[in-house]
């Protein structure tokens, strides 16, 4: 794909996955790569760069004999994924006019 | 290459460039990636994740650690030079195996198991391992933290920092089995509520003591001397067993997540196994000499014996003998240390029988920290 996946979309769209329900690290990659072609590398810096900013929490719970790992969204995670999702919408607006304004004068 | 290279290559790439603690937040969360993509899927994930080294460069740029944070300048390469072989060169006259093969195994030659007992001093009958004789202990609790220790006391003693109703404490002592239950609320805490304090005297003689807990909590014993068999186990907890002479046939220590720590004597006529999925497994052994034959295992993380690293795993043999120490981890640091200091008795007996006997110096045993 020639667009490029940037910082602020890729949190965007974790945090959209973990609006949904709370996820494990492998269950969360899989959500995200049934609808994009990213690597699984990319997600962890994500992860825990939502850690910090406070968008995200992390939890341990026992898994047949070993702790798993699960990521919740914040209520803070919760706000910014709204604000995200309304500069996407206009951001998409934009570039869908554009692009149709030239497939309509081509 | 399977999953343990991969993360082992991994860890070693990110060392370069990455903080330890960075470094193991990252291998967890790999370590954890595998076993949720399942067994068969190994090299699939491997495919994924592709080369370890540009895997690591790439994880250290977006975690904004500069390409050569952590790489070592020469100076600090000269000097490591110079230390290893100033260690080297006694060690080259003991070992040369170990010399050649750079520390990442250390062998030696099989030698027979000897100690001696001074002869001034008879072996005391309370310590020889006889199953059947002595008291046994079998702790059960859940979300809680717990505390077995000896004390100066007649008869044995259970507290607890916690307000219960009654229903969760349920405890007897019959005057050769002692059994305490801890029941959890039921409510998915993880986070123990609090301790609970298991106070035995300290003249007692021990058979088995089995100590077991589910959730969350700590499990902590001390100070016990045993004929038997002393198992311990956590599901998500630190495991502490200090000051533990045992004599008899095994002894577990395990931690499923959680760090496992141990000092005293190792068992004699079995075998000792202390062990963790997740966390550092730290040994100290009160021995005379150091011929305890011994196996020390990390898949990602590092052996150290007597603070000299050894890479994932060290190993010595001492002949045909049916008891061994054994440590391991999957994820985690594994060190084993002796401490001639630490000697509170004497160790006699013959390789395989399991007739071993501790002569106690003074005193037998230390009650207090």
């Amino acid at each position: 794909m020639a667009f490029a996946m940037g910082t602020p979309l890729l949190d965007a769209c974790v945090l959209a996955v973990l609006s949904g329900g709370d996820a494990y690290g492998y269950s969360l990659t899989q959500r995200v790569k049934e609808r994009l072609d990213i690597s699984e590398s990319t997600l962890y810096p994500v992860l825990r760069r939502l850690e910090r900013d406070g968008y995200l929490r992390v939890y341990d719970r026992p898994f047949q004999g070993r702790n798993r790992r699960y990521y919740a969204i914040t209520q803070v995670g919760r706000t910014y994924l709204d604000v995200r999702r309304g500069e996407w919408k206009e951001f998409r607006d934009g570039v869908d006019a554009l692009l149709e304004e030239e497939s309509e004068h081509g | 290459m399977d999953k343990r290279a991969y993360l082992s290559r991994l860890s070693d790439n990110l060392e370069r460039y990455v903080p330890d603690q960075e470094r193991w937040d990252i291998l967890r969360w790999y370590e954890e990636y595998f076993k949720d993509a399942g067994e068969g899927n190994e090299q699939a994930v491997i495919q994924e994740l592709g080369d370890p080294a540009t895997l690591a460069r790439r994880l250290a740029e977006e975690r904004g650690y500069g390409e050569t944070r952590k790489g070592p300048r020469m100076w600090q390469i000269l000097l490591g030079a110079v230390i290893v072989v100033i260690i080297a060169i006694p060690l080259m006259a003991f070992s040369p195996l170990a010399q050649l093969l750079g520390f990442h195994r250390v062998t030696h030659d099989p030698v027979e198991f000897v100690t001696t007992v001074p002869v001034e001093q008879a072996p005391s009958e309370w310590y020889e391992p006889d199953p059947g004789y002595g008291v046994d202990i079998d702790i059960n609790a859940e979300g809680v933290n717990v505390d077995l220790h000896a004390e100066d006391i007649d008869s044995p003693s259970v507290r607890t920092n916690m307000s219960t109703d009654g229903d969760n404490l349920d405890w007897d002592f019959d005057g050769q089995y002692l059994y305490v239950n801890w029941y959890g609320s039921g409510e998915s805490s993880y986070k123990a509520a609090g301790t609970l304090t298991v106070a035995i005297p300290a003249s007692w003689e021990l058979a088995q003591v089995s100590v077991y807990l589910v959730g969350a909590g700590d499990a902590a014993v001390s100070d016990l001397q045993l004929c038997d068999e002393l198992y311990v186990e956590t599901e998500v907890g630190n495991v502490t067993a200090k000051r533990i002479l045992d004599v008899g046939g095994y002894l577990s220590l395990h931690a499923g997540v959680g760090d496992v720590s141990f000092d005293g004597l190792p068992a004699r006529a079995g075998s000792t196994y202390l062990s963790t999925e997740t966390g550092d497994v730290s040994a100290t052994l009160f021995c005379e000499d150091r011929s305890v034959p011994y196996s020390l295992n990390t898949d990602v993380g590092t052996v150290t014996v007597d603070g000299v690293d050894c890479g994932s795993s060290a190993s010595y043999s001492v002949g045909s003998v049916a008891w061994h120490f054994n440590a391991w981890t999957n994820v985690g640091d594994v060190s084993l240390a002796f401490d001639p200091e630490g000697v509170v008795g004497v160790i006699q007996g013959e390789d395989n029988g399991g007739i071993y006997t501790i002569v106690p110096t003074s005193p037998p045993v230390s009650v207090t920290d």
